[in-house]
Protein backbone atom coordinates (compact mmCIF):
# COMPACT_ATOMS: atom_id res chain seq x y z
CA UNK A 1 0.00 0.00 0.00
CA UNK A 2 3.10 2.35 0.69
CA UNK A 3 4.62 1.45 -2.23
CA UNK A 4 1.25 2.06 -4.52
CA UNK A 5 0.85 5.27 -2.53
CA UNK A 6 4.27 6.57 -3.59
CA UNK A 7 3.80 5.45 -7.12
CA UNK A 8 0.63 7.10 -7.60
CA UNK A 9 2.32 10.71 -6.65
CA UNK A 10 5.25 9.51 -9.10
CA UNK A 11 2.82 10.78 -11.92
CA UNK A 12 2.54 14.20 -10.54
CA UNK A 13 6.72 14.54 -11.98
CA UNK A 14 5.86 16.14 -15.16
CA UNK A 15 8.84 14.05 -17.00
CA UNK A 16 7.54 10.79 -15.27
CA UNK A 17 4.16 11.37 -16.71
CA UNK A 18 5.17 12.67 -20.11
CA UNK A 19 7.51 9.22 -20.28
CA UNK A 20 4.30 6.94 -19.56
CA UNK A 21 2.30 9.04 -21.72
CA UNK A 22 4.26 8.23 -24.11
CA UNK A 23 3.94 4.79 -24.14
CA UNK A 24 0.10 4.63 -24.03
CA UNK A 25 -1.11 6.90 -25.97
CA UNK A 26 -0.88 4.44 -29.05
CA UNK A 27 -2.26 1.69 -27.36
CA UNK A 28 -4.91 4.07 -26.81
CA UNK A 29 -5.71 5.00 -29.94
CA UNK A 30 -5.66 2.00 -31.50
CA UNK A 31 -8.43 0.62 -28.81
CA UNK A 32 -10.60 3.63 -29.56
CA UNK A 33 -10.63 3.39 -32.99
CA UNK A 34 -11.46 -0.63 -32.80
CA UNK A 35 -14.18 0.18 -29.63
CA UNK A 36 -15.78 3.06 -31.70
CA UNK A 37 -16.37 1.22 -34.99
CA UNK A 38 -17.25 -1.94 -33.28
CA UNK A 39 -20.29 0.10 -30.97
CA UNK A 40 -20.99 2.15 -33.38
CA UNK A 41 -21.84 -0.20 -36.58
CA UNK A 42 -23.26 -2.80 -34.42
CA UNK A 43 -25.39 -0.29 -33.18
CA UNK A 44 -26.10 1.81 -35.91
CA UNK A 45 -26.36 -1.75 -38.88
CA UNK A 46 -27.34 -4.77 -36.68
CA UNK A 47 -29.67 -3.53 -33.86
CA UNK A 48 -33.34 -3.82 -34.46
CA UNK A 49 -36.52 -0.66 -34.12
CA UNK A 50 -37.66 -0.01 -30.59
CA UNK A 51 -41.38 -1.28 -30.41
CA UNK A 52 -42.34 2.64 -29.45
CA UNK A 53 -39.53 4.62 -30.30
CA UNK A 54 -39.06 2.92 -33.68
CA UNK A 55 -35.68 3.46 -35.28
CA UNK A 56 -35.16 6.91 -32.69
CA UNK A 57 -33.50 4.67 -30.69
CA UNK A 58 -30.52 4.20 -32.37
CA UNK A 59 -29.60 8.02 -31.34
CA UNK A 60 -28.86 5.93 -27.47
CA UNK A 61 -25.69 4.82 -28.99
CA UNK A 62 -24.45 8.70 -29.12
CA UNK A 63 -25.97 10.03 -26.38
CA UNK A 64 -25.80 7.91 -23.61
CA UNK A 65 -22.23 8.00 -23.71
CA UNK A 66 -21.29 11.92 -24.64
CA UNK A 67 -24.04 12.07 -21.10
CA UNK A 68 -21.86 9.80 -19.42
CA UNK A 69 -18.81 11.59 -20.52
CA UNK A 70 -20.44 14.86 -19.63
CA UNK A 71 -20.98 14.00 -15.94
CA UNK A 72 -17.68 11.85 -15.14
CA UNK A 73 -15.12 14.18 -17.28
CA UNK A 74 -16.50 17.12 -14.87
CA UNK A 75 -15.98 14.84 -11.79
CA UNK A 76 -12.63 13.84 -12.65
CA UNK A 77 -11.62 17.91 -12.98
CA UNK A 78 -13.29 17.96 -9.66
CA UNK A 79 -10.91 15.47 -8.12
CA UNK A 80 -8.02 17.21 -10.11
CA UNK A 81 -8.94 20.67 -8.91
CA UNK A 82 -9.19 19.06 -5.00
CA UNK A 83 -5.62 17.61 -5.49
CA UNK A 84 -4.38 20.96 -7.36
CA UNK A 85 -5.71 23.22 -3.67
CA UNK A 86 -4.01 20.59 -1.12
CA UNK A 87 -1.26 19.13 -2.74
CA UNK A 88 -0.44 22.09 -5.59
CA UNK A 89 1.03 19.22 -8.22
CA UNK A 90 0.66 21.15 -11.14
CA UNK A 91 0.05 18.12 -13.34
CA UNK A 92 -3.16 17.73 -11.61
CA UNK A 93 -3.86 21.62 -12.84
CA UNK A 94 -2.95 20.95 -16.55
CA UNK A 95 -5.45 17.74 -16.35
CA UNK A 96 -8.26 19.75 -14.96
CA UNK A 97 -7.39 22.26 -17.71
CA UNK A 98 -7.04 20.16 -20.80
CA UNK A 99 -9.87 18.18 -19.98
CA UNK A 100 -12.68 20.93 -19.92
CA UNK A 101 -13.10 21.29 -24.11
CA UNK A 102 -13.45 17.49 -24.55
CA UNK A 103 -15.93 18.06 -21.19
CA UNK A 104 -17.80 20.73 -23.06
CA UNK A 105 -18.14 18.99 -26.60
CA UNK A 106 -19.68 15.88 -24.84
CA UNK A 107 -21.98 18.12 -22.74
CA UNK A 108 -22.78 20.05 -25.89
CA UNK A 109 -23.51 16.73 -28.10
CA UNK A 110 -25.74 15.58 -25.25
CA UNK A 111 -27.96 18.03 -25.05
CA UNK A 112 -28.29 18.50 -28.93
CA UNK A 113 -28.88 14.83 -29.22
CA UNK A 114 -31.32 14.41 -26.36
CA UNK A 115 -33.05 17.64 -28.09
CA UNK A 116 -33.05 15.75 -31.46
CA UNK A 117 -34.52 12.40 -30.09
CA UNK A 118 -37.11 14.02 -27.81
CA UNK A 119 -39.09 15.82 -30.31
CA UNK A 120 -40.00 12.61 -31.73
CA UNK A 121 -40.50 10.84 -28.29
CA UNK A 122 -41.49 14.00 -26.42
CA UNK A 123 -43.22 16.55 -29.08
CA UNK A 124 -40.91 18.90 -28.31
CA UNK A 125 -37.24 19.47 -28.26
CA UNK A 126 -36.62 21.19 -24.94
CA UNK A 127 -38.56 20.99 -21.72
CA UNK A 128 -37.51 22.67 -18.37
CA UNK A 129 -37.18 19.28 -16.79
CA UNK A 130 -34.75 19.08 -13.64
CA UNK A 131 -32.26 17.20 -15.72
CA UNK A 132 -32.29 18.76 -18.92
CA UNK A 133 -32.17 21.90 -16.84
CA UNK A 134 -28.85 21.13 -14.70
CA UNK A 135 -27.17 20.31 -18.13
CA UNK A 136 -27.85 22.75 -19.32
CA UNK A 137 -26.20 24.70 -16.24
CA UNK A 138 -23.63 22.19 -16.41
CA UNK A 139 -22.86 23.66 -20.09
CA UNK A 140 -22.04 27.08 -18.79
CA UNK A 141 -20.09 25.70 -15.57
CA UNK A 142 -17.90 24.30 -18.14
CA UNK A 143 -17.96 27.46 -20.40
CA UNK A 144 -17.46 29.40 -17.21
CA UNK A 145 -14.30 27.05 -16.42
CA UNK A 146 -13.18 27.64 -20.16
CA UNK A 147 -13.24 31.36 -20.41
CA UNK A 148 -10.99 31.77 -17.43
CA UNK A 149 -8.42 30.10 -18.88
CA UNK A 150 -9.02 31.21 -22.49
CA UNK A 151 -8.84 34.89 -20.60
CA UNK A 152 -5.73 35.00 -18.45
CA UNK A 153 -2.20 33.25 -18.40
CA UNK A 154 -1.13 30.48 -16.63
CA UNK A 155 -0.60 31.09 -13.22
CA UNK A 156 -0.60 29.18 -9.54
CA UNK A 157 -3.72 31.97 -8.91
CA UNK A 158 -5.84 31.13 -11.74
CA UNK A 159 -5.42 27.90 -11.18
CA UNK A 160 -7.08 28.60 -7.68
CA UNK A 161 -10.10 30.46 -9.09
CA UNK A 162 -10.90 27.78 -11.65
CA UNK A 163 -10.79 25.21 -9.10
CA UNK A 164 -13.52 26.87 -6.76
CA UNK A 165 -15.29 27.31 -10.29
CA UNK A 166 -15.38 23.53 -10.71
CA UNK A 167 -15.93 22.75 -6.79
CA UNK A 168 -19.53 25.03 -6.94
CA UNK A 169 -20.05 23.31 -10.71
CA UNK A 170 -19.88 19.66 -9.24
CA UNK A 171 -23.20 20.48 -7.75
CA UNK A 172 -24.77 20.61 -10.78
CA UNK A 173 -22.60 17.71 -12.18
CA UNK A 174 -24.11 15.43 -9.31
CA UNK A 175 -27.67 16.82 -9.74
CA UNK A 176 -27.34 15.61 -13.46
CA UNK A 177 -26.19 12.40 -12.65
CA UNK A 178 -29.43 12.32 -9.76
CA UNK A 179 -31.52 14.19 -11.11
CA UNK A 180 -34.19 11.27 -12.69
CA UNK A 181 -33.77 10.01 -8.80
CA UNK A 182 -34.79 13.23 -6.58
CA UNK A 183 -37.84 14.35 -9.02
CA UNK A 184 -40.16 12.21 -10.80
CA UNK A 185 -41.85 14.77 -12.46
CA UNK A 186 -39.89 15.95 -15.64
CA UNK A 187 -39.96 14.25 -19.19
CA UNK A 188 -36.46 12.57 -19.22
CA UNK A 189 -36.57 9.24 -18.23
CA UNK A 190 -35.00 6.95 -15.30
CA UNK A 191 -31.30 5.93 -16.25
CA UNK A 192 -30.95 3.50 -19.09
CA UNK A 193 -27.93 1.79 -17.46
CA UNK A 194 -28.34 0.22 -13.45
CA UNK A 195 -26.42 -2.16 -11.29
CA UNK A 196 -30.02 -4.12 -11.12
CA UNK A 197 -30.27 -6.15 -14.02
CA UNK A 198 -34.50 -5.36 -13.98
CA UNK A 199 -34.08 -1.80 -14.65
CA UNK A 200 -31.66 -2.40 -17.87
CA UNK A 201 -32.49 -1.43 -21.00
CA UNK A 202 -32.90 -4.95 -23.55
CA UNK A 203 -29.61 -6.58 -23.73
CA UNK A 204 -29.83 -6.16 -27.46
CA UNK A 205 -28.86 -2.52 -26.76
CA UNK A 206 -27.37 -2.90 -24.30
CA UNK A 207 -24.18 -4.42 -25.18
CA UNK A 208 -23.14 -2.50 -28.24
CA UNK A 209 -24.00 0.62 -25.89
CA UNK A 210 -21.34 -0.90 -23.52
CA UNK A 211 -18.97 -1.21 -26.09
CA UNK A 212 -19.99 2.66 -27.78
CA UNK A 213 -19.26 4.12 -23.85
CA UNK A 214 -15.75 2.39 -23.51
CA UNK A 215 -14.78 3.61 -27.28
CA UNK A 216 -15.72 6.95 -25.80
CA UNK A 217 -14.32 6.93 -22.75
CA UNK A 218 -10.91 5.84 -24.29
CA UNK A 219 -11.45 8.64 -26.53
CA UNK A 220 -11.45 10.82 -24.26
CA UNK A 221 -8.33 9.51 -22.85
CA UNK A 222 -6.50 9.70 -25.73
CA UNK A 223 -7.46 13.07 -26.29
CA UNK A 224 -6.73 13.74 -22.62
CA UNK A 225 -3.35 12.31 -22.58
CA UNK A 226 -2.47 14.25 -25.64
CA UNK A 227 -3.31 17.57 -24.48
CA UNK A 228 -1.75 16.98 -21.18
CA UNK A 229 1.26 16.16 -22.90
CA UNK A 230 1.07 19.42 -24.74
CA UNK A 231 0.37 21.90 -21.99
CA UNK A 232 3.09 20.62 -20.32
CA UNK A 233 5.33 21.51 -23.28
CA UNK A 234 4.45 24.69 -23.52
CA UNK A 235 5.14 25.04 -19.82
CA UNK A 236 8.73 24.09 -20.56
CA UNK A 237 8.96 26.80 -23.33
CA UNK A 238 8.03 29.41 -21.52
CA UNK A 239 10.84 28.61 -18.91
CA UNK A 240 12.97 28.22 -21.66
CA UNK A 241 12.40 31.45 -23.28
CA UNK A 242 12.40 33.20 -19.55
CA UNK A 243 15.84 31.50 -19.15
CA UNK A 244 17.23 32.67 -22.23
CA UNK A 245 15.66 35.87 -22.30
CA UNK A 246 16.70 36.62 -18.78
CA UNK B 1 -27.89 1.61 -46.97
CA UNK B 2 -28.50 4.52 -44.27
CA UNK B 3 -31.97 3.96 -44.33
CA UNK B 4 -33.03 4.01 -40.61
CA UNK B 5 -36.74 4.21 -41.80
CA UNK B 6 -39.34 7.57 -40.25
CA UNK B 7 -36.17 8.93 -37.97
CA UNK B 8 -33.54 8.16 -40.79
CA UNK B 9 -32.85 12.61 -40.55
CA UNK B 10 -32.65 12.77 -36.96
CA UNK B 11 -30.17 9.13 -36.34
CA UNK B 12 -27.93 11.37 -38.98
CA UNK B 13 -28.15 14.48 -37.89
CA UNK B 14 -27.17 13.20 -34.54
CA UNK B 15 -23.97 11.53 -35.45
CA UNK B 16 -22.46 13.89 -37.88
CA UNK B 17 -23.01 16.57 -35.32
CA UNK B 18 -21.82 14.32 -32.32
CA UNK B 19 -18.74 13.86 -34.76
CA UNK B 20 -18.44 16.82 -36.01
CA UNK B 21 -18.01 18.42 -32.81
CA UNK B 22 -15.31 15.09 -31.65
CA UNK B 23 -13.55 16.21 -34.91
CA UNK B 24 -12.98 20.01 -33.69
CA UNK B 25 -11.38 18.60 -30.36
CA UNK B 26 -9.28 16.30 -32.37
CA UNK B 27 -8.09 18.55 -34.94
CA UNK B 28 -7.47 21.17 -32.84
CA UNK B 29 -5.42 18.74 -29.85
CA UNK B 30 -3.45 17.76 -33.26
CA UNK B 31 -2.62 21.51 -34.29
CA UNK B 32 -1.76 22.86 -30.95
CA UNK B 33 0.57 19.22 -30.22
CA UNK B 34 2.14 19.32 -33.87
CA UNK B 35 2.67 23.74 -33.19
CA UNK B 36 4.09 23.39 -29.87
CA UNK B 37 6.51 20.79 -30.35
CA UNK B 38 8.01 22.64 -33.46
CA UNK B 39 8.27 25.68 -31.47
CA UNK B 40 10.29 23.24 -28.98
CA UNK B 41 12.63 21.97 -31.35
CA UNK B 42 13.30 25.28 -32.89
CA UNK B 43 14.10 27.17 -29.32
CA UNK B 44 16.43 23.77 -28.23
CA UNK B 45 18.34 24.79 -31.84
CA UNK B 46 18.08 28.44 -30.70
CA UNK B 47 19.86 27.01 -27.79
CA UNK B 48 22.18 25.49 -28.85
CA UNK B 49 23.27 28.00 -31.80
CA UNK B 50 23.60 30.38 -28.31
CA UNK B 51 26.29 28.49 -26.74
Amino acid sequence: MIKFRKNIWEFANPNNFLSIANKIIPFFLILTIITLSLGLVWGLFFTPEDYRQGSSVKIIFIHVPTAFLAINIYFMMLLASIIWLIRRHHVSLIAAKSAALIGLIMTLSAVLTGAIWGKPIWGTYWAWDPRLTSFAILLMFYLGYLSIWQTMKFSDKIGDLSSWLCIVGSIFALLSRYAVFFWDQGLHQGPSLSLDKEENIDNVFYFPLIICIIGFVLLFLTLLLIRIKTEIQKRKINILLNARDG
Amino acid sequence: MLDFGKYTFEILISYVGTFSLVAIVIVSTYLDAKKVKRDLKNLNIDNLNDK
